[in-house]
């Protein structure tokens, strides 16, 4: 089906480090014509795969052709790898902070964050200044951290509805205000 | 309480990467193969009910 967004998406993606959650990965590995008009907004930037929406994609698929398939379409150059072991126990202790900010917020109080998230959002606070991520679930990733730089829509296959996935990145500023405020509950020495 | 310990230092990235480049002309023939693998799960699916998955 189709891919409607802000023309000016183009521009945005220049030198960024593009993460897709494994719901929009989902969604272009459904359909090539959205995958193809995707593929033309981020030329200019590039398109990873957290190591954990890598295994999300893969859960579940008992069918070994079509295992095979997901595989190869992870492997494609279209896909920049992630495997940087060197930052990945930063990426663990950012985590483990964002949690405490959740919690500390009440972002949890009803609905816990996956872990999945968690540790996507914390690739995107390590990666603050150009980093971004597509997401059809912005709830994961609360205002109270992240912006909303824009939407994409995209038509859906069968009924024709439109699903919105947003485009989200770290914000430093609200970052700094809460982690000040979890500062305050440290005991003091 | 003295032996608490403190919430881990937020960790960013020191130096603004660059991502890196694709090659020219890639495009041409991965996201071919790409597209090609999107059919082919298409493909895939057609022909399994939910049931032949069992």
């Amino acid at each position: 089906m189709k891919l409607y967004c802000d023309s000016s998406l183009n521009d945005f993606f220049k030198s960024k480090y593009i993460y897709l959650d494994n719901d929009f990965l989902g969604q272009l590995f459904d359909d090539s014509e959205v995958f193809v008009d995707f593929i033309k907004f981020t030329l200019k930037g590039s398109l990873h795969i957290d190591r954990y929406t890598q295994f999300e994609f893969l859960r579940e698929v008992f069918l070994p052709q079509q295992f095979r398939i997901k595989k190869e379409f992870l492997e494609k150059e279209v896909f920049f790898p992630v495997n940087n072991l060197y930052i990945e126990n930063k990426i663990d202790e950012n985590a483990l902070v964002l949690s405490k900010i959740y919690g500390h917020k009440g972002i949890t109080k009803n609905t816990k964050i996956s872990l999945v998230d968690l540790f996507l959002a914390s690739r995107l606070m390590y990666q603050e200044k150009n980093a971004v991520l597509i997401t059809g679930n912005k709830r994961d990733f609360p205002s109270i951290i992240f912006d909303v730089i824009t939407v994409l829509n995209i038509e859906q296959k069968g009924d024709g509805s439109i699903r919105s996935f947003c485009v989200v990145k770290f914000n430093k500023d609200k970052f700094d205000i809460c982690y000040d405020e979890l500062q305050i509950l440290e005991p003091k020495r | 309480m003295a032996n608490l310990p403190k919430n881990p230092k937020p960790k960013f990235e020191t130096k603004k990467r660059t991502p890196m480049k694709r090659k020219i002309g890639f495009h041409e023939s991965v996201i071919e193969a790409a597209i090609n693998l999107i059919k082919e799960n298409e493909k895939l699916l057609s022909t399994h009910t939910t049931h032949s998955f069992k």
